[in-house]
């Protein structure tokens, strides 16, 4: 390899008025989206702490009451910001942002902060993520559609190749120079974002450790990215005896594989594996709840009956022991229904987030004819702003909402002898209740479900090398 | 040159190769299949609306049965213990769909358009639970032919008319075409706006088999005026990309450098500045925050719980013809949630109209974005257009929060005195109806961003026209 090639390749960069000002206009839009992102993150930050301080407050506050009155009540489960939020919001904004942990329902999450987006919001998204997929690709193609063609055009590829440099040597050193430019803003692009999520670290937070692999993460899929376009470009630049010819061709690549595909796989998705109806899944779900409640008289619903009772008072229940409890009957009925309830719904919601893995398959089985599809999803999941994401958080809330309801309703079932309602728990009670204590995933898991996705990324890159070095040097028109 | 022989030539050159076709093809494929995206979420929201009505007038119907038999005392017993109370009327309500609807979701995909309206649910609980559409989607935004339009029908322009004299300056023959006419302007202007005809027909007229294809939920006579206005307004969009193609091409440099200026304005106008207009507008703006209107109304549910008794006196005070019914089977918790659900929402007012205000702020500050972007006005006008604008849908929710509070207005006395309501009374009870702003009128918004845009049409067009006379074969 000769270095002076890389040299004259990167002097002849330095010297370009057009990269010089376009990497100026990048830069300041990254540094916007940076600001814009970070000034949205530290205020949704602070409104959720507000909002679970106020949450608590006005739990503990609730006086004398009867604890199933207070599990209608009940808490909400705030939903953390993500990671690397500030670097890719994913799909958190339309998802919701608090869970209702109500007894007898498990809501989804209310509030969707894109609801109160401006509608234009819709049109483009100015995360640094959607700056850094959409304006790479469009500096990579600026900074290499003449790279060759550009050559070829000035009769200088000849001279070149007579003097003793191979094509192979000559793609190899525009390549590394292109590729190289690319990957250091992004490192600065990540690195920020980086510091900027350690500063806003909470509790819920991941460790440090896990963010900066998250970082690294993130790093390595743009990266593969930078180098995908940067082979696609140099290919169509060798196979073309024009630049402006090469331009065009690169421009229709772009607009379709970066800002149609994207898009219509998703619509696509959606066609193919509907979203329930918010009114048919309900229906499902309550005429599931029906069927599954078993029979008062029933062996199963005696069993279960069982299973509430001797977790409440901690023992196993003796033979003919349960009929002598001087227990609540109507607690025992709330944590049994509670109980059997509970697993139908999580078959339901397990069954809504299956039919979003199913439109997120499709829409990779799509990123076979655009990277860029399969690196938003690997951006998505890595910032922790993804749909896995969001099922765990839905499912982590979940659990909470059991174990709430369930303290309440044993409560009531060892406080409130007799079979009503009238028992009220004292007013000390509710701070007993513990908090909703979140962890977001690790890295770890993260990495598990995005295997796929970066897989194809890493097809893509093998495919793009082997097609510039191969068919650029067999192929290439002098 | 005869004109007519002149468009023979641009036929032939620019448009009858398999080039030209693939881009032509590749187009008609966006704009049929965000037609046909955009018919599917219309067809899907039209069902819903009426799965509602269906379920919501069939569970009215066996309430007012119910009602009639406590009324003439048949069978009693059966009968729950709140039958008749005004707590358990339940409003349908739905946005209507537009003629236009099909030709872009707009906002339809994730502001409520449908839902029950009850006074058991505080306004905070009115519409929260929403669609479980594919969250990626609506992240990336629906797509449909409007977006098609606004996003493609630019890059098509600058396809077919970057090179409209840089082709001939490019291959060294400008100075031989301009020896061989006489008015190299006459020239420029015929070729280009054949070119960019054909490439606007060709968009309009797809966008009519659209249309066309898409009829069936509203007749084909009611689509007509307001796919008029809607072509109108692409059409605005298309000259307004023409001229500044012009303008690029008038000043003679090479296709390279026309190429890529324009594509630098394309990703500009239509994707940088809406993107960060409206992400400047939010970190300017924020709307107040949506989990301290939670906190507050659970706080005052709390609190009004807690002191359930003096708020019940401070009601029958405000209600001195108020008589409890004494015998009444109502559950105390019925009233007691009535009061609740109005104390809560009437302390959460002030927070509504703050959430309101600051939408309104946000939109002025852009509106602003328009006057830079024609992407800004014209999606926004093509949204409101299809009647699945941000604004239309804050109106329907604002309509039913009122229609809500005016119902509880109307009985909250009887659900307070435990008194059922008669089936009479029932029958003459109005039903949620939306008041539609007039088309005209919630265009306004946007017409003066696009007068703004057209005149600086006019103006790019004289510019363009004054720098061709500049061009000579010894100049060039």
């Amino acid at each position: 390899m000769n270095i002076s090639i890389i040299k004259k390749e990167f002097m002849e960069l330095m010297r370009d008025g057009r990269a010089i000002s376009l990497s100026a206009i990048v830069g300041l839009l990254l540094v916007l989206a940076l600001s814009t992102g970070l000034s949205n993150e530290r205020t949704k930050e602070q409104r959720i702490f507000q909002a679970k301080m106020a949450d608590a407050e006005a739990f503990n506050a609730q006086g004398e009451k009867n604890p199933h009155s207070a599990a209608h009540f009940s808490r909400m489960a705030h939903k953390p910001i993500a990671p690397l939020s500030s670097f890719d919001p994913g799909v958190s904004s339309f998802l919701g942002q608090v869970i209702w942990l109500e007894a007898h329902y498990r809501n989804p999450a209310m509030f969707r902060a894109a609801e109160d987006a401006p509608e234009l919001s819709r049109l483009e998204n100015f995360s640094l993520a959607g700056v850094l997929t959409l304006v790479i690709p469009l500096l990579i193609i600026l900074l290499g559609y003449g790279s060759i063609s550009g050559e070829k055009e000035r009769g200088t590829l000849r001279q070149l190749i007579g003097s003793g440099t191979s094509l192979q040597t000559l793609l190899l050193g525009k390549f590394i120079v292109i590729s190289a430019t690319l990957f250091f803003v992004l490192l600065i692009t990540v690195s920020f974002s980086i510091v900027t999520s350690i500063v806003l670290l909470d509790e819920a937070a991941p460790s440090m450790s896990d963010l900066l692999m998250r970082g690294a993460s993130l790093l390595s899929s743009y990266g593969l990215y930078v180098l995908i376009l940067t082979a696609i470009t140099l290919l169509v630049s060798t196979l073309v005896s024009e630049s402006k010819t090469a331009l065009l061709i690169l421009l229709a690549v772009w607009a379709i594989t970066v800002v149609a595909l994207p898009r219509l796989s998703a619509s696509i998705a959606e066609q193919v594996y509907p979203s329930p109806h918010s009114h048919e899944f309900w229906e499902a779900t309550d005429a599931s709840l029906e069927a599954n409640r078993p029979d008062g008289a029933s062996a199963d619903y005696a069993a279960v009956e069982q299973r509430v009772i001797e977790r409440a008072i901690g023992r196993s229940l003796e033979e003919g022991e349960a009929e002598n409890l001087s227990i609540n009957a109507r607690g025992v009925r709330f944590e049994v229904s509670e109980v059997i309830d509970s697993e139908t719904y999580n078959i339901a919601f397990a069954e809504l987030f299956e039919n979003y893995a199913k439109q997120r398959n499709l829409r990779r089985l799509l990123s076979i004819f655009s990277p860029t599809i399969a690196l938003q999803h690997l951006s998505q999941a890595f910032s922790g702003t993804d749909i896995n994401a969001h099922e765990h958080f839905s499912n982590e809330a979940e659990r909470q909402r059991n174990d709430i309801v369930r303290m309440l309703n044993e409560e009531m079932m060892l406080n409130g002898s007799g079979g009503t309602s009238r028992y009220l728990a004292p007013a000390e009670f509710w701070e007993t209740v513990p908090e909703f204590q979140y962890r977001q995933p690790s890295i770890g898991s993260t990495w598990r479900q995005s295997f796929p996705d970066f897989f194809i990324l890493l097809f893509w890159g093998w495919i793009g090398l082997v097609a510039l070095f191969l068919l650029g040097r067999t192929r290439a028109e002098f | 040159m005869k004109l007519i022989e002149t468009f023979r030539y641009e036929w032939r050159i620019q448009f009858r190769n398999l080039a030209a076709a693939t881009v032509f093809l590749v187009f008609a494929g966006l704009l049929f299949y965000g037609g046909f995206a955009g018919k599917a979420e219309l067809d899907e929201r039209i069902s819903i609306i009426e799965a509602h009505d269906v379920a919501v007038a069939e569970s009215m119907e066996t309430w007012l049965s119910d009602l009639r038999k406590l009324e003439q005392g048949d069978n009693t017993e059966t009968l729950s213990p709140t039958t008749g109370s005004a707590m358990d009327v339940v409003f349908a309500s739905s946005l209507p769909q537009e003629p236009l609807s099909d030709f872009a979701v707009g906002q339809s995909d994730l502001l409520p358009f449908v839902g029950e309206i009850s006074i058991w649910e505080p306004d905070i609980r009115l519409f929260s639970k929403y669609e479980f559409a594919d969250p990626v989607g609506l992240a990336l935004g629906s797509f449909d032919i409007s977006k098609a339009v606004i996003l493609f029908l630019p890059l098509l322009l600058i396809v077919f008319c970057f090179d409209v004299i840089s082709a001939d300056r490019d291959s060294n023959r400008l100075g031989l075409t301009i020896l061989q006419i006489t008015n190299l302007r006459r020239l420029f202007w015929q070729r280009y706006l054949f070119r960019a005809s054909v490439v606007l027909v060709f968009t309009l007229v797809s966008a009519f088999f659209v249309l066309v294809l898409n009829s069936g939920n509203h007749a084909f006579g009611d689509r007509l005026p307001v796919f008029g206005i809607w072509a109108f307004s692409v059409l605005f969009y298309g000259m307004f990309w023409s001229m500044l193609i012009a303008l690029i091409a008038s000043f003679n440099r090479s296709g390279e450098f026309n190429i890529l200026t324009l594509l630098g304005l394309w990703v500009g106008l239509t994707l940088i500045i809406p993107a960060a207009g409206s992400s400047i507008a939010e970190t300017l703006y924020p709307t107040p925050s949506r989990l301290a209107y939670l906190a507050e109304a659970r706080e005052v549910e709390n609190e009004t719980r807690l002191r359930e008794a003096d708020v019940a006196n401070e009601f029958m005070l405000d209600h001195p013809e108020l008589l409890v019914n004494s015998d009444s089977e109502f559950p105390a918790r019925v009233s007691s949630a009535f009061l609740v659900t109005s104390t809560v929402d009437e302390a959460t007012r002030p927070i509504v109209a703050a959430f309101e205000g600051s939408l309104l702020e946000r939109e002025r500050v852009l509106s602003i974005f328009g006057y830079l972007s024609p992407a800004v006005g014209v999606h926004s006008a093509l949204n409101e257009i299809a009647g699945n604008s941000s604004r239309r849908h804050q109106s329907y929710l604002r309509q039913a929060r009122r229609f809500k509070a005016d119902y509880a207005l109307l009985v909250g006395p009887d659900v307070v005195a435990k008194q059922a309501i008669s089936s009479e009374f029932f029958e003459s009870l109005s039903q949620f109806q939306f008041m539609e702003d007039p088309l005209l009128g919630r265009l306004d918004q946007n017409i003066r961003p696009i007068i703004f845009l057209l005149s600086l049409s006019i103006g790019m067009l004289l510019l363009a026209n004054q720098r061709l006379k500049a061009i000579s074969p010894i100049t060039y």
